[in-house]
């Protein structure tokens, strides 16, 4: 009893460390809130994008192995939460990292630096450009940028880093991305996705999982669906851009730290 | 009487370089010669010189901002450079300073991403300039083919960046032409720069940058808060 006991009041203790970092990804606005704010009461965002070229013609690609154009993500009907493809395997409280306001330092969240192993960018548009050799995924949100070469092999000896190095195959009409040296991960564990386009090409299916060094699974498998956004174009969201608030001197500093 | 004649060589020399680029290698689609990894073939001068190796053309008012940065510099303040806070660099800033850089193309857009920090921009090919309605890092651009080579227009830049480190300053009426050719080899990008800005500059001036191709080039993945000084010690794994 003492043990759990133990557990609940550091389970609670957590939480009461963590809730300040998950307002200040909550407080911290979004692309379009940002170009509303510079915009004053002119266009909203939306007359913005409206008035750009499109990215892409209104209907996807109908070539199942071409994934080219804006996507907006969602999830399947019926799929339940969790943290991001490619997440840590404790989920999202390990997502917030060690340290936080309890080792008065700042999330890393906060400061910019890209969610570890995410396949980045689900909270805006995502720009997917494709050519033979490559898929580049580029993301509104931390100016982040994914590429998944269509040739070539592993870095032996690859340094992990946030995004991990991306090689994939086609299996029939089904993208298979393989992820090696994620950070988030343990030592030689990987990420397998799987990604095909719907019937009609609007969407696409991506199933994730994960694996140790020997094949195991490391969590559950995810799923994530991806929207077609014709026109959706990104827009610059610049992270860095709301540090001088966040960061010492910054009004909502101590809000962040010492605590 | 000899300055004439060298200049005339010199001429002949740039004409039959820029004859160079361009080529189109075979008569497959353009873009795949310049689609992959793109390193700078060496440092770019700083302060950027013109492609004749000359100081930029500074209007007064540019002149005493840059020279106020000067100072600031001598005396190790570098303030004015948000980059050092991991702010965008900027275009065409990040071009000479960011790093080696990749360009996928698609039928209707061009993408182009670079180390620094992960900063990239895109240009939609055809179709005429939209109007820039929120300044930004790196500006609103749009793409056509000339032949070969790829032009991409663009406007709409905030004025808060620098086109190089040694704080060297534009407007926010910069507007910038960019002129991206392979050469025959296919191996050499020469990327032409026209920078026009009439609140800061006497008249359009270019840079000229040459970059080799890194055959199955990879982009390594830059995080700048990871490596900046203005960061150290904020956040754990940054000690």
């Amino acid at each position: 009893m003492g043990t759990h006991r133990n557990q609940a009041a550091w389970l609670a203790l957590l939480i009461l460390a963590a809730a300040p970092l998950a307002l200040a990804q909550v407080g911290k606005p979004t692309a379009e809130e940002l170009n509303r704010r510079n915009n004053g009461p002119g266009p909203v965002p939306g007359a913005a994008r409206a008035n750009q070229v499109p990215l892409s013609d209104e209907a996807p690609s109908s070539d199942p192995h071409d994934f080219s154009g804006t996507w907006r993500a969602g999830r399947p009907a019926g799929a339940g939460g969790g943290p991001r493809p490619g997440g840590p395997p404790g989920g999202a409280a390990a997502a917030a990292g060690p340290g936080g306001t309890s080792s008065g330092k700042l999330s890393p969240r906060v400061v910019c630096v890209p969610p570890e192993g995410t396949a980045a960018g689900v909270d805006g548009p995502l720009l997917i450009v494709q050519t033979a050799s490559q898929i580049t995924w580029a993301a509104e949100e931390m100016h982040s940028i994914r590429r998944i070469y269509l040739t070539g092999s592993f870095t032996p000896d690859f340094k992990p880093n946030f995004l991990g190095e991306a090689i994939a195959h086609w299996e029939g009409n089904t993208l298979v991305v393989e992820t090696r040296g994620l950070k988030a991960l343990p030592a030689g564990a990987r990420m397998i996705e799987r990604w095909s386009k719907s019937a009609d090409g609007r969407q696409i299916e991506m199933s994730i999982e994960q694996q140790d060094v020997n094949g195991a699974a490391l969590g559950a498998a995810r799923s994530q669906l991806l929207n077609w956004a014709p026109g959706d174009k990104l827009l610059e969201w610049m992270c860095e851009d709301y540090n001088d608030e966040w960061l010492p001197g910054g009004q909502d500093y101590n809000d962040q730290v010492n605590h | 009487m000899r300055r004439p004649v060298a200049g005339c060589i010199a001429w002949g020399i740039a004409a039959l370089c820029s004859a160079c680029f361009g080529v189109a290698l075979g008569a497959g689609n353009p873009a795949d010669a310049l689609n992959g990894v793109w390193a700078p073939t060496r440092s770019a001068a700083q302060p950027v010189l013109d492609s004749q190796g000359a100081r930029p053309p500074l209007l007064p008012a540019a002149r005493a901002l840059y020279q106020q940065r000067q100072a600031q510099l001598a005396h190790g303040d570098r303030s004015f450079d948000l980059s050092l806070k991991c702010k965008p660099m900027g275009f065409p800033r990040v071009l000479w300073d960011g790093g080696p850089f990749d360009i996928q193309i698609q039928p209707k857009l061009v993408f182009l991403g670079y180390t620094w920090n992960r900063n990239h921009r895109t240009a939609d090919i055809g179709g005429g300039m939209p109007l820039p309605q929120i300044p930004r890092y790196y500006g609103t651009s749009i793409a056509h083919w000339d032949g070969a080579s790829l032009s991409v227009e663009s406007a709409g830049f905030k004025d808060t960046t620098l086109l190089d480190s040694s704080g060297l300053p534009h407007s926010d009426q910069l507007t910038i032409s960019e002129r991206y050719s392979v050469d025959a080899t296919g191996q050499i990008l020469e990327v032409r720069v026209r920078l026009t800005d009439p609140v800061y500059y006497r008249r359009p001036w270019d840079v000229t940058l040459h970059f080799h191709k890194v055959p199955d080039g990879r982009i390594l993945e830059d995080v700048c808060e990871q490596h900046a000084a203005f960061y150290k010690g904020l956040f754990p794994g940054n000690d």
